[in-house]
């Protein structure tokens, strides 16, 4: 192996097709951790080693090492799922995770606090349900997000397979993860192969993601791999593909950056396999094994040039791009409530607080959307906002289920759209990379909010507002209107600048508020913007237009000035 | 270290003289060992010209760094790389691997540590940050030492943590070899001209490599100066006083740290603790109100007068129960109900477990006068505490394992005496009486090549922490193996990051661990014994010694199942079985310390 790859990737080399020492790690019951080398591993099988955070200094001094649990995130292409597995997943969650489900910016959903020794349980009971976690994580294709629209029914539901077939065709072919979790049969070796990754995979993380237009709530610029969904007259004529988005960044290291996807141009269906293979091997063979910072493939094509990366992967595809059709994206949220689709049935769409399903006292989101299940005959589908859509309602169980929901709280009359627009990762106790609070942090802030916008009399404003808790960017807070990115305890940068649609990147306004200086900053700007705006004139708009901050076009170079 | 380790570093010795040295020392214990280097440290001192001071010397480099993302540890790597090239001899730990007490030893130390949170240490380098800056920390007159911080001049803190090592090194009475460097986030190029600059002064300090010579070992002989006694206590005080179970914990149990005068107090891992202690004046005040007595009232305690409740607190048992008491409240309190306890052996004794003086008192009202009251009460019994520490380790330390005695009953809270007392009532940095019961029935082996297996639940694994430390200390080459039992994981693993390191280093070959409520059916020691039975067996016809420590239930399961398991193996009846663990026990193979 070339002497100047990372440790990550000797790692994957050395682990027999992702077998590692994973089964060892489990048995190892002096300590609650996996093996460093399996803790890489693990995440292709769907599952992070993590801590909680809060007890961590503590536990040190009382000689005990970190509260570890397991994070296993489901793959779930466009989030779709029935509320048979629905019932599964929430009963996982109360008795072998921490009794939450956490809906993800990736339309899927994660499992927190899961011991050791119940990881396999967890595993095993998704798989009675169809469901695994391959790929949940590590350096392969990831979860394939889809807009879940589902009032164009037909239409979306042959984009959805389309995502469906992308995300098993991307599928690591290696039977590791059934002989671990799955008592299957245990396969030599020598005997494994892996037709698209090859044995160390992909030098990073990969996603893919497809949109419908005019909604963009996938957010698909921030995706490695992109299809835009092109119909004529609700018919699938191909897709616009795009390549190089995504978000994270590094503080203080300028090479780094979060970059929209460029346009490669217009496929038919039938090809699209094939582009997103070969866009998968050519960053397989390109990318960079030496740097994981540097190793996604949007620095692949800054390194190739976008030409030489379509050419690449034209002809390995065996494809001739067509010019891109011209498509326009409106926005990037959800709609809430109840609406009815082409065929008259009806759909509502849930707000879930940063996708934390949970019984609080007062709002029972777990136990609602457990009695939902119960009767509900459609289907579920976790949108790439957090949220979740019950849809494919007869109308004669609108009623119903309308009163479920109203029982326990779950329907968000009253929620300000700033508050329902908003996006918070994570971050503190569990995720090991959180540099402040994000998940923790939303619900204070967002009433200060709220309340701000309500003295600046623009209490009805749409903005999108993202929170996180460092500039990995899980909430795409890149693309927010308004972004907070974690920086150190209680600090955060401000970003202004996203045009609502998530096709423009926003830009540093300050640098590491503490939370008063967020909210003394937020309010000058609300105030600002209350005066100044012009009629219609969304937030991001007025930040470029009034210049305070200039418009990012050439992240590589600008987005760091 | 083996003598035969001592050829191979450059010693001072001649062939002869060394194989002189090597009958001399032939055949003799560890302790007899250990008593010996600390004899030939103290000659040595004694002819400061000659060998001793290049004895004492450790010449060499030691980076020590504290990194969380990398960084620092980076260029402490490069550091150690370009110290090495130069011809140092140098020494790289990660702070969190590097053994604190070494660092009075040390000469030369370079430190490259970075800043995280809000201008807090770094996760590896809080133990030595917080030893450093803590009220154990040593004089380091003879140190010479640099720092070199990592930081990112947008936060508040810019490099706090190296500036404070800086500081709190100077102020210990270590030397700068060089002003100190912050580094931002562009580190490269100023941590690579400080760290060219480190060695060029470094070579002003550090001469050609000299004859090396390691110590035999750390402590120096000495030989108790006073001895202290149950009646002649030697007052300690209290350092630390640190819950060690988590969060969810049902049991509160508690590392402490007394200080000490080693020449005071010598003790030998497997030695015990006296404690005395006071008794809560609440409980005191609400036993006297109970009976209607005045605390004022005086008494005679041994032939002097004492305030009545001066003397609760300081010579009776208030919360223990004894036989003599419970009969004569019966009297006083006439109960027919209370005698017939008394008169039933089995009913009194399980009333005594069952209840305190103040149950008594409340349960059976009586109106004695201060002198009958107290002819009843039981003077005040010092309680045992194993020794958790190896002094070899810890000079002028002694660690207990300590378990809050608490529980509920008839609608109140209720605490041990002198546990409550110790984890509750005595402050850190206050006093204590204590003293030592030597505990010879609980040795290691003599020699450090045995293998010992070591048996305990809860609190029972104290000694073996100390065991630990000095087989650690002295390079002790027999296996390790740790039995030990608790209710969870997660919460009640105690001392679980020294095992951990201890596992990690090679020194302890087996752990296996019964957490009895972390799953639907109780999992205890005994279990892990029946399922290694035939592991143990083999341990034990190896020559292995076996240990057992921890609450007397737990002993008589454990030896039960000891008994089933040597049967097993060895195919003979259980009573065979049971005279074999006798005959170890004879042999001193067997040791037990259950309470
Ligand atoms: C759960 C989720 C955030 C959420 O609130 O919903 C999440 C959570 C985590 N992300 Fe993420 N990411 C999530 C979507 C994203 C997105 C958004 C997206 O994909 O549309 C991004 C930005 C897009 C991108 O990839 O560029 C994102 C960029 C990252 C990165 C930075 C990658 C980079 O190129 O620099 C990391 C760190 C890494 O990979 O080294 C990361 C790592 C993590 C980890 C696993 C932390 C870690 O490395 O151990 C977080 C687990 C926290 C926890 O306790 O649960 N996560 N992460 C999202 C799960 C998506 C899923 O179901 O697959
Ligand atoms: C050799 C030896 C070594 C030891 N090592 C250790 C050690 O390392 N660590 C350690 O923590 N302990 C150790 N002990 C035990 C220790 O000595 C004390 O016995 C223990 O700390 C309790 O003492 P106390 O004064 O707190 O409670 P006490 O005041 O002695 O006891 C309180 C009284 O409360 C009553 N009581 C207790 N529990 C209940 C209950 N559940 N319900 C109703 N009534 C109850 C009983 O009447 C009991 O006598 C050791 C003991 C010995 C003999
Ligand atoms: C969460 C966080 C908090 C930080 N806080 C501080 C700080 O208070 N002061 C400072 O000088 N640097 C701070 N830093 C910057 C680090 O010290 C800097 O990145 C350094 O290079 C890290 O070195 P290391 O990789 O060896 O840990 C912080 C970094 C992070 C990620
Ligand atoms: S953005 Fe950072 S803090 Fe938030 S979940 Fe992702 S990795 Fe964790």
């Amino acid at each position: 192996m070339n002497s100047n790859v990372n440790e990550v990737e000797r790692i994957k080399a050395r682990s027999n097709f992702l077998r590692g020492t994973l089964e060892a790690s489990l048995a190892d019951n002096i300590t609650g951790a996996l093996a460093p080398d399996d803790a890489q591993i693990s995440k292709f099988h769907g599952f992070y080693e993590q801590d909680d955070r809060d007890q961590r200094d503590e536990r040190h001094d009382r000689i005990l090492e970190p509260y570890y649990s397991l994070m296993l995130r489901a793959r779930l292409p466009g989030g779709v799922c029935t509320p048979q597995q629905w019932l599964t997943l929430d009963e996982i969650g109360r008795t072998l995770a921490n009794g939450t489900l956490r809906l993800t910016t990736r339309q899927t959903f994660q499992y927190h606090g899961v011991l050791k020794q119940n990881i396999k349980a967890v595993i095993q009971g998704i798989n009675r349900v169809m469901i695994d976690s391959i790929g949940g994580c590590g350096d392969v294709n990831r979860n394939v997000l889809c807009n879940p629209n589902p009032t164009v029914s037909e239409l979306h539901q042959e984009v959805h397979g389309w995502a469906r077939r992308i995300s098993e065709h991307l599928l690591p072919r290696t039977q590791a993860y059934h002989e671990i979790w799955l008592d299957g049969e245990k396969l030599a070796g020598g005997k494994e192969h892996e037709p698209i990754y090859g044995p160390t995979y992909l030098p990073r993380k990969f996603k893919t993601a497809v949109a419908v237009p005019p909604d963009n709530d996938v957010d698909l610029y921030a995706n490695d791999l992109g299809f835009i969904a092109i119909a004529e007259a609700g018919r699938l004529q191909g897709f616009n593909v795009t390549a190089g988005g995504g978000m994270g960044a590094t503080h203080g290291d300028t090479t780094t950056y979060p970059r929209l996807a460029d346009e490669l141009g217009f496929v038919k269906p039938e090809q699209v396999l094939a582009v997103a293979e070969a866009m998968v091997t050519v960053q397989r063979d390109h990318g960079n094994r030496a740097d994981r910072r540097h190793a996604r493939l949007k620095y692949t094509i800054d390194q190739m040039g976008v030409e030489q990366f379509r050419y690449e992967v034209a002809s390995r595809a065996g494809v001739n791009f067509a010019l891109p059709k011209p498509v326009s994206f409106t926005s990037q949220g959800d709609r809430y409530g109840w609406v009815e689709g082409a065929d008259g049935q009806r759909h509502l769409t849930l707000y879930i607080e940063s996708g934390r399903v949970v019984d609080r006292p007062e709002q029972k989101l777990m136990t609602g959307l457990r009695e939902i299940a119960g009767i509900h005959q459609g289907d579920f589908r976790i949108t790439p906002n957090q949220n979740l859509i019950v849809a494919r309602v007869p109308a004669h169980q609108q009623g119903e289920i309308e009163s479920i929901a109203e029982k326990h709280g779950l329907l968000s009359e009253g929620v300000s759209s700033i508050r329902k627009q908003g996006l918070a990762c994570v971050a503190l106790p569990t995720c090991p990379q959180a540099m402040a609070e994000a998940e923790r942090y939303l619900p204070g802030l967002f009433d200060k909010v709220e309340a701000m916008a309500e003295r600046h009399g623009i209490g009805d404003t749409d903005c999108v507002i993202r929170i996180t808790g460092c500039p990995n960017g899980c909430a795409r807070p890149y693309l927010a209107e308004l972004g907070l990115v974690g920086k150190g305890p209680g600090h955060y940068n401000l970003y202004l600048g996203g045009d609502g649609k998530g096709t423009r990147l926003n830009k540093r306004y300050r640098e590491n508020l503490g939370e008063a200086e967020v909210l003394e900053t937020m309010d000058q700007l609300l105030e600002q913007y209350a005066a100044d705006r012009k009629p219609g004139e969304r937030l991001g708009d007025f930040t470029i237009r009034t210049g305070l901050v200039t418009e990012v076009k050439q992240p590589a170079r600008d987005f760091h000035d | 270290m083996a003598l035969s380790q001592l050829q191979t570093l450059t010693n001072p010795l001649d062939d002869q003289q060394l194989q002189r040295l090597q009958s001399a020392l032939e055949g003799m214990s560890s302790i007899q060992l250990t008593w010996v280097g600390g004899y030939l440290a103290g000659l040595g001192s004694q002819q400061p010209q000659a060998v001793a001071a290049e004895a004492e010397m450790h010449q060499s480099i030691t980076i020590l760094f504290g990194s969380e993302s990398g960084n620092a540890r980076a260029i402490a790597g490069a550091l150690a790389e370009r110290a090495a090239s130069r011809g140092f001899e140098a020494g790289l730990f990660s702070m969190d691997d590097y053994r604190i007490r070494e660092l009075t030893k040390e000469r030369l130390v370079l430190i490259v540590v970075s800043t995280h949170g809000e201008g807090d240490p770094p996760e590896g380098a809080r133990d030595l940050h917080s030893y450093l800056h803590g009220k154990r920390a040593p004089r380091l007159d003879k140190l010479k030492y640099a720092v070199l911080g990592l930081g990112d001049s947008s936060y508040q803190h810019f490099c706090r943590t190296a500036k404070e090592f800086d500081n709190r090194l100077h102020e210990l009475g270590a030397e700068r070899l060089l002003e100190r460097i912050d580094c931002d986030v562009d580190y490269q190029k100023p941590s690579d001209d400080w760290t060219e600059k480190a060695l060029d002064l470094t070579k002003a300090h550090i001469p050609a490599q000299g004859p090396k010579v390691v110590p035999l070992t750390r402590a120096a002989a000495k030989i108790p100066q006073a001895r202290y006694g149950q009646d002649n206590p030697y007052r300690a005080r209290l350092l630390e006083n640190q819950r060690i179970t988590g969060r969810g914990a049902v049991g509160d149990i508690r590392h402490l740290i007394l200080s000490i005068d080693p020449e005071a107090i010598s003790y030998t891992p497997g030695d015990t603790l006296g404690v005395w202690f006071q008794n809560d004046p609440l409980l005191a005040g609400e036993v006297l109100s109970e009976i209607g007595l005045n605390g004022d009232a005086r008494i005679s305690v041994k032939g002097r007068e004492s305030r009545l409740s001066d003397a609760l607190l300081r010579h009776y048992e208030l919360t223990r129960l004894h036989p003599a008491l419970v009969r004569g409240w019966a009297s006083l309190a006439k109960s027919d109900d209370l005698s017939e306890i008394a008169a039933d052996q089995a009913r009194l004794w399980e009333y005594i477990q069952q209840h305190q003086v103040i149950d008594l008192v409340n349960q059976y009202p009586a109106r004695p006068s201060a002198d009958e009251f107290a002819g009843l009460l039981c003077p005040l019994q010092p309680r045992l505490y194993s020794i958790s520490s190896s002094q070899t380790e810890f000079e002028d330390e002694i660690h207990l394992t300590l378990c809050l005695l608490q529980y509920q009953a008839f609608g109140r809270n209720y605490q041990g005496g002198a546990s409550g007392f110790l984890v509750e009532r005595l402050g850190e940095d206050e006093s204590l009486d204590v003293y030592l019961v030597e505990n010879p029935c609980f040795r290691l082996p003599g020699g450090g090549d045995t293998s010992i297996i070591m048996i305990g639940a809860g609190t029972g694994v104290a000694p073996y922490r100390a065991f630990m430390q000095q087989r650690a200390v002295n390079n002790d080459k027999g296996a390790n193996w740790l039995i030990f039992g608790n209710r969870h994981f997660h919460n009640d693993f105690l001392y679980q990051l020294e095992w951990q390191r201890y596992r990690k280093a090679g020194l302890l070959d087996r752990v296996d661990l019964a957490f009895s409520r972390d799953q639907s059916e109780k999992v205890y020691v005994q279990h892990r014994i029946h399922q290694n039975g035939a592991e143990l067996y083999r341990w034990l016809e190896e020559g292995a010694h076996l240990y057992l420590c921890g609450a007397s239930v737990m002993g008589g399961d454990v030896k039960q199942a000891l008994i089933e398991v040597v049967s097993e193996q060895s195919g003979q009846s259980p009573e065979g079985a049971a005279e074999y663990l006798e005959t170890l026990r004879r042999q001193g193979r067997f040791q037990q310390d259950l309470y």
